[in-house]
């Protein structure tokens, strides 16, 4: 954790990041910095709590881990452990922090080798359903962060 | 019971086929952890927590519920993923893999990818005789989901065989970390644990069209396998290799 941010920093960035995220999506052709936008507006929910609670070093951007440090889990109910754990494995599976060096096409291929192993068959929804796995994860594990900020 | 052990046993028993479970402390004495298995290929998220959950929430008193951070479940795959993360492949484009085990006992990957009436398939099968283990996949890229990749003619075939050849390769990776956690349950653990190797230096070894000589038992399972795929040119070298193999095998006995 870089040692001049503070909790409120990281919270701040958060939902700055959530905000720019809301503006790139109104731009279709900006697909892979809206998800890595989203992982940030995630990582940086997670380091606000770290930061907050734990103060335990990560220089890693692995989301599973960043949540479970954040002990943002130790404010949730069982059903909505069972929620943000669903959210968090989407995100993390999606975002990584080299997609700053991913070209679109290589995500859609990603992509598309994904659904073939599925039975989602229509392709011309692939993308929609990418979108939606990693943008209504980032909403809602950023609204229950905001929810359980004190 | 130590709290971990508890939902260890509790995982175990939630009806799922071979699941592999990995749970811990973190600094505060809270758990956290993954559980792998392959019936979560066809589960969706929601349903696998819900598992999960529900088992925990019967077994455990509320004090000790608190103390379960996460327990992510994930397919084999994702296991894979997480543990080795990922990598940009130098894969070799041989359609014959094998692995010898420190148990020697040998896996055989076979690879292809063909351009059937409109569409490419891939398709990947292994074989371990002495294991009895035998999985094959076939997997079908339409005409649109090609244009989705926007994939150039050259371009289609290397593609799709390196994601094939992956596939393979972790379920043959999957099939000896599996091994390993069977080991660790008799406390054998890290370097002493024979399976070590799969974390760190896992490798399957191409093979070229002389060195396929395979048994009886071998043979029988290619055939098998190869009886439920469409025309892969594979097939044909794989007839080739078996005949060889027959003929080899019969003169070996004869020598005895």
């Amino acid at each position: 954790m870089a040692k001049d941010f503070t909790h409120t920093d990281y919270y701040s960035a958060s939902l700055t990041r959530l905000a720019d995220l809301k503006h790139l999506r109104t731009n279709k052709d900006s697909i892979i910095f809206s998800t890595y936008c989203a992982g940030v507006s995630i990582e940086c929910m997670f380091r606000a709590y770290i930061a907050k609670y734990t103060r335990e070093f990560d220089e890693k951007h692995n989301l599973e881990k960043l949540f479970e440090k954040s002990l943002l889990s130790n404010e949730l109910d069982e059903n909505e452990k069972k929620k943000i754990i669903n959210a968090v494995k989407k995100a993390n599976k999606i975002w990584n922090n080299d997609l700053r060096y991913v070209s679109e096409k290589r995500m859609k291929r990603k992509i598309a080798h994904e659904n073939i192993k599925t039975e989602f068959k229509d392709v011309n929804k692939y993308l929609e359903k990418f979108k939606s796995e990693i943008f209504d994860s980032t909403e809602f594990i950023i609204k229950t962060g905001v929810s359980k900020w004190t | 019971m130590d709290l971990i052990d508890k939902i260890n046993k509790i995982l175990s028993e939630i009806g799922l086929n071979a699941p592999i479970i990995d749970t811990h402390y973190d600094n505060q004495q809270n758990v956290v952890g993954h559980i792998t298995d392959e019936s979560f290929v066809k589960m969706s998220d929601e349903d696998a927590q819900s598992l999960i959950w529900t088992a925990l929430k019967k077994n455990l008193d509320s004090s000790e519920l608190i103390k379960v951070i996460a327990i992510f479940h994930e397919t084999p795959q994702e296991r894979i993923e997480r543990i080795q993360g990922y990598r940009t492949r130098d894969i070799k484009y041989s359609k014959y893999w094998y692995h010898q085990t420190p148990e020697m006992t040998k896996y055989w990957l076979f690879v292809d990818v063909a351009k059937i009436g409109e569409v490419y398939k891939t398709f990947f099968l292994i074989i371990n005789e002495r294991e009895g283990f035998n999985k094959g996949l076939t997997f079908v890229y339409e005409k649109d989901v090609l244009e989705f990749m926007e994939l150039e003619q050259n371009e289609i075939h290397k593609e799709l065989f390196v994601n094939a050849f992956s596939n393979g390769e972790v379920d043959i990776k999957m099939e000896l970390m599996n091994r390993y956690e069977k080991l660790s349950s008799q406390n054998l653990n890290g370097k002493a644990n024979r399976y070590w190797y799969v974390y760190e230096n896992f490798k399957l070894t191409p093979a070229s069209k002389s060195q396929l000589l395979f048994t009886e038992g071998e043979i029988s399972m290619i055939k098998n396998g190869l009886a439920q795929i469409d025309d892969f040119e594979i097939k044909n070298e794989l007839d080739v290799a078996m005949k060889k193999s027959e003929i080899f095998n019969k003169m070996k006995k004869e020598i005895k």
